[in-house]
């Protein structure tokens, strides 16, 4: 590779003491490869360019002939295409398009949204001259991201990052509730859990519920049907408030004194298998339905180019076993069910006030109880109906 | 006599002998690869036949489709069918 960087030459010799020139250009430090014998006076070699003057000296002393048959490299493909004008002008043309073309945009990349369709991001891009083949912009970019998130009320921010010739362009969209109701209209607060109220606020609308109260799912909290004195028409408004209630989540479980383990059944087979490169050749099939492989030893077989490793082991039949449970561990198996039956149901935002569990024994069983009371907001607007 | 002294100060030194530069290395790889290091020239090279110069005599390498790809200074490297080699005084060709 580094002959060719600095250019070689193929030279065929020609006379009766070749081997004598070999070891003259030998002792000249010529660097000579590829040698080949053609004839009984004829032999093909490979030599760096620079040494060809060399040969030349010693194969006159020796009354050898030596032609250059081939050259190349580096040198030699500089001289040829020095004398082409066209070559140097089109490699001129190349990197001034090269150059032109790296002060655009050619690749933008949206990231970050969700419910803002992709069409969108681009066509407000596009308003603002940000497009595929466009030049780079001479506005600040934080301007630009402003007047593109500007374009959809949905879209909350915009940032945008010109990397090379793509544009990343990130979207963060503003959240809004898709349930809320419009504040002009005419709505009630009802109760969507059962629950002992710990705060209740009316903001707007009028309320028959005090703190302490017990309400059920469906009962109205605070009424939009406002009827004002001396007034016969009732009045509707947006009613609103903060009704916060203490809300009891109860679960139950009950667990046998007999109980179940995975155990090994004590049945065996012999387990292998082949691996190439990773990639597995050859696996014995699984005499179980249930089984895990014990005594896994791995050997290594040394065979050139291909590493074949050989895993063997033993299968061992595995299957649900009855074990007897004493009475405290059965209450312990069923405490924690109970406990996350409970606090499966209780929302991520409530905040946990009490946790009480039990357990007792009944009919051969361990039953236990959880009870978690939490506090949270438990109003909802309801559109009111004409 | 600076022969003597290098090869003695090898030996009392427990230097690996590759540090006496005039010692001739002889490298094969599989059947089809040779390397001769510390070679003083060759002397004949035919398809069959190589005759190297060493300072420990001549090496003769044997086989079929010789050929020198590297030749240089100190190392010269062989490949073809290698048959075996051998040392001796025989500076003929052809033999």
């Amino acid at each position: 590779m580094w002959q060719l960087g600095r250019g070689c030459v193929i030279i065929r010799l020609k006379g009766r003491n070749l081997e004598r020139l070999l070891n003259a250009l030998r002792g000249e430090g010529v660097a000579l490869s590829r040698i080949t014998r053609l004839s009984a006076d004829e032999m093909r070699l490979s030599m760096p360019a620079k040494d060809f003057k060399k040969i030349r000296r010693h194969a006159n002393k020796l009354r050898c002939k030596a032609h250059i048959e081939q050259r190349s490299g580096a040198p030699f493909v500089a001289r040829r295409a020095i004398k082409r004008p066209v070559l140097w002008i089109g490699c001129l043309v190349a990197f001034a398009a090269l150059a032109l073309c790296s002060t655009r945009i050619w690749v933008i990349r949206i990231e970050g949204n969700t419910r803002v369709a992709e069409a969108t991001i681009q066509r407000a891009l596009t308003q603002h001259g940000l497009h595929i083949g466009a030049a780079r912009p001479k506005r600040t970019f934080d301007a630009l991201a402003d007047a593109v998130a500007a374009y959809d009320e949905r879209i909350a921010w915009v940032g945008l990052k010109l990397s090379g010739v793509c544009l990343t362009v990130s979207v963060l969209e503003a959240e809004y509730d898709m349930l809320a109701i419009d504040p002009t209209l005419p709505c009630n607060v009802v109760a969507v859990k059962d629950g002992v109220l710990t705060k209740i606020l009316t903001l707007e609308g009028v309320t028959s519920f005090k703190v302490g109260d017990y309400v059920k799912a469906g009962d109205l909290l605070i009424s939009g049907t406002v009827t004002l004195p001396d007034v016969e028409e009732p009045m509707r408004v947006h009613a609103r408030g903060v009704v916060k209630a203490n809300v009891y989540y109860f679960s139950e479980y009950a667990q046998s004194l007999v109980g179940s383990e995975r155990l090994a059944t004590g049945a065996t087979a012999a387990y292998r298998r082949v691996e190439i490169c990773g990639l597995t050749l050859s696996e014995s099939d699984a005499p179980f339905a249930d089984y895990e492989i014990e005594n896994l030893s791995r050997t290594l077989l040394r065979v050139p180019f291909l590493p074949i490793t050989v895993w063997e082991g033993r299968y061992c039949e595995m299957a649900e076993l009855p074990t007897e449970l004493s009475i405290p561990e059965a209450a312990e198996l069923a405490l924690v069910a109970a406990e996350n039956g409970a606090m499966l149901r209780v929302p991520s935002d409530a905040a946990i006030t009490q946790k009480t569990s039990d357990w007792f024994v009944a009919d051969g069983l361990v039953i236990a109880t959880c009870a978690v009371v939490t506090e949270e907001s438990i109003g909802l607007t309801e559109e009111l109906s004409y | 006599m600076k022969g003597k002294l290098l090869n003695k100060m090898v030996s009392s030194l427990k230097l690996p002998p590759e540090i006496d530069l005039r010692l001739p290395k002889l490298t094969m790889y599989g059947r089809g690869e040779l390397l001769i290091e510390n070679h003083r020239g060759v002397l004949c090279y035919s398809d069959e036949e190589l005759k190297f110069l060493t300072e420990y005599g001549i090496v003769t390498i044997r086989g079929g489709n010789l050929e020198l790809l590297e030749f240089s200074m100190e190392r010269a490297s062989i490949r073809g069918r290698i048959d075996g080699w051998t040392y001796g005084d025989d500076k003929r060709c052809g033999n």
